[in-house]
């Protein structure tokens, strides 16, 4: 899967599971921010997510890596098998 | 359904009485321990002994990385876990001008960080399921003051914080998180203070006894029914009135 379909995986579940306005999310939008709004409720969806469709695991892993829909791909990018 | 518990700390003590009680109740029990081997078989065996089924399976819980393959190891082996008991712990009294800094590290690290990682990786695993129980050992001295207990109070303390905070951050995805605080229970702990210490509180109970491993995993056995399905965020005392 290439950098560009991951980042739009990510951004489908956003706006699928998670309610985000699709208008609003690009890849570098802040998600914890005061635009998008998630909290930390959203972060085990997150989680979870990133675990069952990319095999890769964030827990525990530095706030700054959820900061984008950019900077979660580049986390799993870095990360999977 | 089969429903498997993860109990850490189980080779001794409350915890033991806790895998023992929650395998009665039906559970598929994995039996934690850091340790001994041989106690950590000796409690399987009595689960199978029983009639009930289980594993064990060594890890440092205050160690994020052994946390972490072991909740992929028990995954991988049942497919999900319905009730984490963080029971793995330590008691190091010292008073505070005497208090060593590596004591202060080494009890934060497995009643605190040990909890933490558990509850974090388990998590994951009990949303997907869309429920789950995780039962947190806390203790009577994060509400009753015990000179010489200043860190052990402080980690159990901590407990009870971290019990509330994740039943608000949980609770949406159908997972309880409660925190049991025994007192004085008869275990070795209890067994390895001098006789005339213990005779002293003894007269602070007004029970007049300690309590027993196993009634505190009855407190275990029924947060981890439906019959506390309403139940979250709630730390029970179980010290026979010694708090009061």
């Amino acid at each position: 899967m290439s950098s560009e379909e991951m980042k739009s995986k990510l951004k489908s579940f956003f706006m699928s599971d998670l309610g985000v306005d699709g208008d609003v999310l690009q890849f570098d939008t802040p998600l914890f921010g005061e635009e998008i709004g998630l909290d930390s409720v959203d972060s085990l969806e997150i989680i979870s997510f990133v675990d069952s469709n990319f095999g890769v695991s964030m827990t525990g892993v530095a706030k700054e890596n959820f900061q984008s829909i950019d900077t979660i791909a580049a986390y799993i990018e870095a990360h999977k098998a | 359904m089969m429903k498997v518990a993860l109990v850490t700390g189980a080779s001794k003590g409350i915890g033991k009485a806790c895998a023992l009680r929650l395998a009665r109740d039906g559970y598929t029990v994995v039996v934690n321990y850091s340790s001994s081997d041989e106690a950590a078989n000796a409690t399987l065996d009595q689960i199978k002994a029983e009639g009930g089924d289980g594993m064990i399976y060594k890890a440092d819980v205050s160690k994020l990385d052994e946390v972490k393959v072991m909740v992929r190891e028990v995954f991988k082996a049942y497919g999900r876990i319905d009730v984490l008991v963080n029971n793995a712990g330590i008691v190091r009294d010292e008073y505070l001008m005497m208090m060593n800094p590596a004591t202060l590290d080494k009890c934060f690290d497995l009643n605190v960080k040990g909890y933490f990682y558990c509850a974090q990786q388990v998590a994951v695993k009990m949303y997907k399921q869309k429920s789950g129980v995780i039962i947190n050992m806390s203790s009577v001295s994060s509400k009753f003051a015990l000179a010489g207990q200043a860190v052990y109070s402080a980690t159990k303390g901590a407990v009870n914080s971290l019990t509330q905070t994740l039943a608000k951050e949980l609770g949406g995805f159908g997972i309880r998180v409660n925190a049991v605080a025994p007192g004085f229970i008869a275990t070795e702990m209890i067994e390895a203070i001098p006789e005339e210490t213990r005779k002293g509180y003894l007269e602070k109970i007004p029970l007049k006894r300690f309590g027993s491993a196993d009634e505190v995993a009855n407190i275990v056995s029924a947060l981890a029914s439906d019959q506390f399905a309403y139940v979250t965020g709630q730390v029970f005392v179980l010290d026979g009135g010694l708090s009061l």
